[in-house]
């Protein structure tokens, strides 16, 4: 999407993952991913561009991790634009890994703060943004031999200055604690690189623990961490980050993230096996759900230790 | 391992976590410090609690000053989200914070840290292939901006070349004055490993061994160095935790020795 172009504001509308992946993510997609390594990652909605197999895709995002490594592993992925692909104590991004080291994606590799300064230029409809980061760095070289990114001199200082690209994603997703029926978005806890990227996005879709009706943050807007203004479609789908966690409602569960780990490490054959035992074998996330955590259990335990840690 | 490894008597520190103390010693009473999760953060949080209890920390991901609860295993878990000033974005820590230059100290990790305290996090060279790492994160925008970097790392031949394959991350770059000229404020660096503490600064532009860890010889740092570092002509020995410390550690920071599994295998989890 091109920088400041002029855009009609929409009208956010209330989908079902399923509608909103198929309206709002088109193949060869720039697809912003929001949440950060084990926090709020957009599982649910991931799953849904699994399931439609959406490919083609250059993801983009600060730290992404899982939500990522599913769409590398399904084969959805031509290229990457990061900060880092990491689950810290949890491993590497397995699957993005090999698919990089093979040459089956391209890669184009920032700093957390410079790849969240071109979604603030994004948000700000500015074609680029200056950062300090990068200096000397082979990371800069690699950039500046790729035309993403110019070294030039403060125009005041004559200090040098890195300037990097807008990134302005055809379409994001993230999860988020809550929003009402005209997109109105809360995210309680950190919010990582989401408003800007958001900001920056031509469309948005919102998957969200719980939808509340129109109107209702009315007596405290300054709640509102996103304005509705930016968001293309809200989805209702509690756990919708499971097995990553939201701050304030459950706690991440470190076995399923743990599992998945262990297999994608070992090779390809784990992330195919989990992909087509866990998302493409169920209509919706919540069959998903109801067959990781039959019981329940797993979930309430998560979310009585997010009580317990606040 | 065993238990006669360890330092400070039969149920004294183990290497990794002698690590920890030697890098709560870096910080100052009032620093601003940002660590990523592992010995890092528990490095900073040894620090609060004993000689520097007005020291504050960031973590990347927008979490300003928390008072972490045990054990975070991620810069987004909520254990590490626990009772901050605020609870901010990435650009409000690497941007706000580091970039703007209210972060005085900054602890980073790496696969290769080079002669001239390069890190690379990003491409490895390993025979005819390249390994593929996770990448910056926040490391760039962290040695960039600080003034002091803090390495915690194990002491590995291959983890220590002469140059980078890759330079994720600035230390002195190509040696004493290259940061400026590359428009980069000066550095210093410590590296602190398992069998020395390494350091240096813009004006030497490489690292110095400046004191070994108990036990260790020159001989040890040199044959598991892929450099020649210079040594300092009077080493230091790494000090032992005071009294208590290791309590602190190991029954309050990180009871269920998230960070520390050979505790579980020697039989030394508690003091």
């Amino acid at each position: 999407m091109a920088v400041g172009v002029h855009q009609l504001l929409t009208t956010p509308q209330v989908l079902t993952a399923a509608e909103a992946v198929e309206r709002f993510v088109e193949p060869g997609a720039v697809l912003g991913l929001g949440g950060q390594n084990i926090n709020r990652c957009p599982m649910a909605l991931v799953h849904e561009v699994v399931r439609q197999r959406i490919g083609e895709l250059t993801v983009v995002g600060c730290n992404l991790s899982l939500p990522l490594d599913f769409l590398v592993a399904a084969g959805l992925v031509v290229r990457t634009e990061q900060g880092s692909g990491n689950l810290e104590k949890f491993g590497t991004l397995f699957s993005w890994r090999r698919a990089v080291e093979a040459n089956r994606i391209a890669v184009r590799d920032y700093s957390h703060l410079s790849m969240a300064s071109r979604f603030l230029a994004g948000a700000m409809g500015l074609p680029f943004m200056p950062v300090r980061s990068l200096l000397g760095s082979s990371v800069l070289d690699r950039l500046v031999a790729e035309d993403d990114a110019v070294v030039t001199p403060d125009p005041w200082s004559g200090e040098p200055v890195v300037l990097v690209r807008a990134c302005t994603p055809d379409v994001s997703l993230i999860h988020a604690n809550l929003a009402d029926t005209d997109g109105n978005v809360v995210i309680d806890g950190v919010t990582s690189h989401e408003i800007d990227m958001v900001r920056a996005s031509r469309h948005v879709i919102v998957s969200v623990e719980e939808v509340l009706p129109a109107g209702a943050f009315d007596g405290q807007p300054e709640r509102v961490t996103i304005s509705g203004a930016y968001v293309s479609a809200v989805v209702a789908q509690p756990w919708g980050a499971w097995p990553t966690s939201v701050y304030r409602k459950y706690d991440y569960y470190e076995p399923e993230i743990d599992g998945y780990q262990k297999g994608a490490k070992a090779g390809d054959e784990g992330p195919r096996a989990f992909l087509a035992g866990s998302v493409e074998s169920h209509p919706d996330f919540d069959a998903y759900l109801a067959a990781t955590d039959p019981e329940g259990s797993a979930r309430t335990a998560m979310a009585e230790q997010m009580r317990s840690l606040l | 391992m065993t238990v006669t490894d360890t330092v400070g008597g039969a149920v004294g520190a183990l290497p990794r976590e002698l690590l920890v103390f030697e890098g709560a010693r870096q910080i100052r009473d009032g620093d601003c410090v940002i660590a990523g999760t592992g010995l890092p953060l528990l490095a900073g949080l040894v620090a609060q609690r004993t000689h520097a209890p007005s020291a504050r920390l960031l973590i990347e991901s927008g979490v300003v000053f928390p008072k972490v609860v045990p054990t975070p295993l991620s810069v987004v878990d909520p254990r590490i989200m626990h009772a901050p000033s605020k609870l901010g974005s990435l650009i409000e820590s690497l941007g706000g914070f580091v970039q703007r230059g209210l972060v005085s100290t900054g602890f980073l990790g790496g696969a290769q840290i080079d002669a001239r305290a390069n890190i690379n996090s990003t491409w490895i060279e390993r025979g005819t292939g390249r390994v593929r790492l996770p990448g910056s994160g926040g490391a760039n925008d962290i040695a960039s901006h600080c003034a002091t970097i803090v390495i915690l790392t194990s002491h590995e031949k291959r983890r220590f070349p002469e140059r980078c394959d890759y330079v994720t991350s600035p230390g002195f770059l190509d040696g004493p004055g290259a940061r400026r000229r590359a428009g980069l404020n000066p550095v210093r660096v410590k590296v602190v490993t398992d069998l020395c503490v390494m350091e240096g600064d813009d004006t030497v532009g490489e690292l110095t061994v400046t004191a070994l860890m108990p036990g260790a010889t020159v001989e040890d740092v040199l044959a598991h160095t892929g450099f020649t570092p210079r040594i300092a002509d009077t080493l230091g020995v790494v000090a032992a935790p005071a009294p208590g410390q290791l309590a602190l550690l190991r029954d309050v920071l990180d009871p269920e020795s998230r960070y520390f599994p050979e505790r579980l295998k020697n039989g030394t989890a508690h003091e």
